[in-house]
């Protein structure tokens, strides 16, 4: 009985700091979220703050630029989940299968260079060499007679150009965590159906695949959630321009919310429409991370 | 014959493939730490300057500026201190989900879990609210207290598979010694851990020195180093090239140097641990 008494308060004293700090960062704004958007109120009008109800939820489906910016999101971690994934996975199957010693490590330790750098010098980094004036990309073109483009400045381009750079950010190191799990699949079912004559494409469908299957599922739910935050490489790239066409919903709540607005409840309610949203994921996926 | 040669080429193709691979990996990088050694007519020459003699005009005028020193500082003392907090709260916390006996711990590691895939957005709008009105905002207390949300559920969940991973018997037999569990705590498991911890440590600092979109709401003037580096760059056309790329290159080495030492505990940041451990 004591025993076990004892045990409780160790627990509680070791545990309760932690959990005190993680509600208050993340409860707690979640119900000031909530408060925020049922109120008006606004920094730069501090005396405002009338309840208002659902106006701001309202207000969010008839404000174009908010879809816009849904839009944006959706689409932009779309793109980026399909192009990352399956450029990882080629360059996965490439590396395991063709390379050997020391190519082969050299190459997946490189693999992990693009990935940790900060996303602020990865901004510059491309910036620099997506520049239509000395950038390397419109010299190349203009040696082949094309150019020079705009790469960041044009609304048709613009967009591509900063999915590219999210996708070289983070393609080779999902391509690192394929190659972990492959590590894993023993080499024998592999071996035995080629020499029945499996070709490669369905050695890979039919026994590769299905042991990569669980980990893809995990990396495609956590880039998608992941790259809807990608606040910081597009804010470094063109601020969410030209126009309206890389204005993700983060970039826009800031905006109305902390920069300029100072809204702060309207900026609250998209946030927790984002909040929504990524819970709804959250629950897809934790059905997988710690399956019954 | 015929056979060899094909072989041989195979083996070329191959190895051309590869190469081509690097180039894309490490061009971009070698790019701008190349451009950050160059002086501005070599930056905006065309044709791109290839070889050059380099000058260290550029990171001499970047380290002697007061707003990037700050910036350093400001990013040295913050991260830091997130990160200590960070181990000295999810430390115990981990240990005592890994051996202690309670009830509901698949749902209080599922919580955890989940703060990593909290949208920024839908915690920095509040916290920017609660730190204005507590008097916090640009604060290191407040940017601190901010980044434990990514410091503090990785410590945890990482560290308990750490735990958990310590032979039981030893921690047993220094009960049955009579140590305490605080004692069995700090003198039997934590020096097993230690290895792991200082890895998990490094990986932790290098997310919270890349930090940007928390830094940049939360802060005006205290600016950490990445929002300084933004900073140095507006988006008119008239950017100081040379300066930009040696102040983003500074800000590369420390996840660099920090990548090459730790590049297996890396990957066990992002994978369930059962199949790292096969590693």
């Amino acid at each position: 009985m004591t025993a076990k008494k004892s045990e409780l308060k160790y627990t509680l004293f070791f545990l309760l700091p932690s959990i005190i700090i993680l509600l208050f960062l993340s409860v707690y704004p979640t119900l000031e979220a909530i408060d925020l958007s049922l109120h008006n109120r606004n920094l730069l009008f501090p005396w405002r703050n009338d309840f208002v109800g659902a106006d701001n939820f309202i207000r969010l489906l008839s404000d174009r630029r908010f879809l816009n910016s849904l839009k944006v999101s959706f689409t932009y971690s779309a793109a980026n989940v399909i192009l990352s994934i399956s450029i990882g996975v080629v360059l996965a199957l490439f590396t395991h299968e063709y390379l050997k010693g020391k190519l082969k490590s050299l190459l997946s330790f490189c693999y992990l260079l693009p990935f940790v750098i900060p996303r602020v010098s990865t901004g510059f980094m491309w910036r620099l060499m997506y520049n239509p004036l000395i950038g390397i990309y419109n010299y190349f073109l203009r040696l082949i007679g094309i150019g020079p483009i705009d790469f960041l400045g044009s609304p048709n381009l613009a967009f591509f150009s900063v999915v590219i750079v999210d996708v070289w950010q983070w393609c080779f190191f999902i391509a690192v965590l394929l190659m972990a799990s492959m590590e894993l699949i023993p080499r024998e079912p592999a071996e035995a159906a080629s020499l029945d004559g499996a070709s490669r494409l369905q050695v890979f469908r039919y026994i590769i695949f299905p042991f990569l299957k669980p980990s893809l599922v995990l990396i495609i739910y956590f880039r998608f959630i992941e790259s809807l935050r990608s606040f910081d490489i597009i804010y470094n790239m063109t601020r969410g321009g030209p126009g309206t066409t890389l204005e993700i919903l983060d970039l826009y709540a800031y905006t109305i919310g902390i920069s300029t607005g100072q809204e702060i409840s309207y900026a609250a309610s998209m946030s927790l429409i984002m909040l929504f949203i990524t819970i709804v994921v959250m629950s897809m996926v934790s059905k997988r991370w710690f399956p019954e | 014959m015929v056979s060899r040669i094909s072989l041989l080429i195979r083996k070329t193709i191959i190895y051309v493939i590869a190469v081509l691979i690097l180039i894309i990996v490490l061009f971009p990088i070698y790019w701008l730490i190349s451009s950050s050694f160059k002086t501005r007519i070599e930056i905006t020459s065309i044709p791109p300057t290839f070889l050059f003699y380099p000058t260290l005009s550029n990171m001499v005028e970047i380290l002697t500026r007061e707003a990037y020193i700050r910036g350093l500082m400001n990013s040295l003392v913050v991260c830091s201190c997130s990160l200590v907090m960070g181990i000295i709260l999810g430390v115990p916390a981990a240990y005592a989900i890994a051996r202690f006996d309670f009830g509901h711990k698949r749902d209080l590691m599922f919580w955890f879990l989940s703060m990593r895939f909290l949208p920024p957005v839908a915690i920095i709008i509040p916290l920017y609210y609660i730190w204005v009105r507590l008097g916090l905002y640009d604060t290191y207390v407040a940017l601190i207290i901010t980044y434990s949300v990514i410091s503090l559920p990785l410590t945890i969940l990482l560290m308990v598979q750490y735990f958990k991973a310590v032979p039981i018997e030893i921690e047993e037999a220094s009960q049955v010694d009579g140590c305490s569990r605080l004692q069995t705590f700090y003198k039997i498991a934590l020096p097993n851990v230690l290895p792991t911890l200082i890895s998990t440590g490094s990986l932790i600092f290098i997310l919270l020195w890349n930090e940007f979109f928390i830094a940049f709401a939360l802060t005006q003037h205290n600016l950490t180093l990445p929002v300084t580096v933004a900073a140095f760059a507006t988006i008119s056309w008239e950017i100081p090239w040379g300066q930009v790329c040696a102040a983003a290159s500074f800000l590369m080495i420390p996840p660099l140097v920090l990548t090459a030492i730790f590049r297996k505990a890396l990957i066990s940041l992002f994978l369930p641990t059962e199949q790292v451990k096969g590693r």
